[in-house]
């Protein structure tokens, strides 16, 4: 289960190809389907097809800081370098997603509200769960060792993540332009089942996404591995 | 390969980091922690209320809104269900405003007893419904917006 | 009054859509991309251990 060695590791298992066709063939259908059978809102007419994109984006994105926060655990207590690189693919990802929720939401907010931003603690606290999350990826960037890199991203990850929580919580605790969670009662049957199949086709593609760059990183630890062990003399594990 | 670089690199990345926890911890939310009041919190501050940049928030109550679409002057009260102020803004609405709906409007409160507003932003419910048989939302949206005014 | 919303916000639901998409698109190609990189270059790498 844990080898010996665990930084020695050689190349990963490729992610199998009918993954990536699903996530993208079920992403394509589930966007068209919903779009195609969405009446406009009775308030907001077709904006409300905005939940279809920016609700699933800010859900992996969460699911996605999530993932950091466990693989960052699992390497500060077994310093296995593998979950270093999956927290890295992760927080790679889920800033995607968070960086789209946030451009998302005020291409929402500006019609619906009335302004394109506004500092309430929803808009606010997501804001700053990017930053962080940017930080995290340009820390790693410019730190050379890989242990320590893999110290500090992790604990930049971890604290990163209790955010999530709070940005969660935020329409609950404070009083915020944003509106509360929707509740599936207050949804139409149609709007729910297309936010629904959208979450689920987000999420496919987020596991894609993340198992895909993590692969990307494990070749390249891979490839130094090798070269170190050839430039050590033929070192083969 | 510790360059310069990467050494100022790091440091921004750091620095980032660190103003967004510091706000995070301190200060941020903390202040933003009530990010609107209501008519009745507003009221009760009696004249410590005037004059400062605040942000107030409740319901447009319904028959007060007077738009002159000509001086592009907007009048209209804003109800928790106890209290009430009436607020006045130039320029236009966001589209949705209408009687009865969720409001935050940014600016100051006068002793005269006016909200002078800078803006005004329509506050969304977090429901969602398809139209009845028959209607139509663009015909909604003029019927919601006509009503007020005259 | 304004009645930008006569359309129902189209324009802003057709821009989300296609922000998304074309993220998601550079997405893809960034990471079949990366992938095959990082594959070649361990190939490479892996080749010259061997040799010694």
């Amino acid at each position: 289960m844990f080898p010996a060695h665990p930084n020695q590791f050689g190349p990963p298992k490729p992610a199998p190809a009918w993954l990536g066709w699903l996530a993208f063939l079920f992403f394509v259908f589930a966007q068209v389907f919903s779009v195609v059978t969405s009446p406009a809102d009775a308030m907001m007419g077709h904006l409300q097809k905005n939940m279809y994109v920016h609700v699933p984006a800010a859900w992996v994105a969460f699911g996605a800081f999530g993932v950091v926060l466990v693989a960052s655990l699992y390497f500060l207590w077994r310093d296995d370098e593998r979950a270093d690189l999956l927290a890295a693919s992760s927080a790679e990802v889920g800033s995607l997603f968070c960086g789209l929720t946030l451009v998302l939401g005020m291409l929402w907010g500006r019609p619906t509200w009335g302004v394109w931003w506004s500092w309430d603690a929803r808009l606010t606290t997501t804001l700053v769960l990017f930053l962080i999350f940017v930080g995290y990826l340009a820390l790693r960037s410019f730190v050379e060792d890989p242990h320590r890199r893999g110290q500090w991203s992790a604990a930049v990850g971890i604290l990163g993540a209790i955010n999530v929580p709070i940005v969660w919580m935020s329409v609950q605790w404070w009083r915020t332009l944003h509106q509360i969670q929707s509740n599936p009662r207050g949804l139409s049957p149609v709007y729910l089942r297309g936010l629904l199949l959208n979450v689920a086709a987000f999420t496919l593609l987020t596991i894609w996404f993340i198992w895909r760059r993590y692969e990307a990183a494990r070749y390249e630890r891979a490839a130094e591995h090798a070269a170190q062990a050839a430039a050590l003399g033929g070192y083969n594990a | 390969m510790t360059t310069k670089k990467t050494k100022w690199g790091a440091m921004t990345a750091v620095g980032v980091l660190v103003i967004a926890f510091g706000w995070l911890i301190y200060g941020g939310l903390d202040s933003n922690v009530v990010y609107f009041l209501t008519p009745k919190e507003l009221l009760a501050k009696g004249a410590d209320g005037y004059d400062k940049p605040m942000r107030l928030g409740g319901q447009v109550k319904p028959g007060s809104v007077v738009w002159d679409e000509q001086k592009l002057d907007l009048r209209f009260a804003v109800t928790d269900g106890t209290g009430e102020v009436v607020v006045h803004s130039k320029g236009a609405p966001p589209q949705m405003f209408k009687d009865g709906q969720g409001v935050v409007v940014e600016g100051r409160y006068g002793p005269d007893g006016v909200f002078k507003s800078t803006s005004v932003m329509v506050k969304h419910s977090n429901e969602y419904k398809a139209p009845a048989k028959g209607e139509r939302p663009s015909d909604m949206y003029k019927s919601l917006m006509k009503s007020p005014a005259t | 009054m304004p009645s930008g919303m006569a359309g129902g916000g189209v324009g802003y639901v057709v821009a989300s859509y296609v922000i998304t998409w074309v993220v998601l698109g550079a997405m893809l190609m960034r990471t079949v991309s990366s992938v095959r990189r990082a594959r070649a270059e361990y190939d490479q790498a892996a080749k010259g251990e061997f040799r010694t």
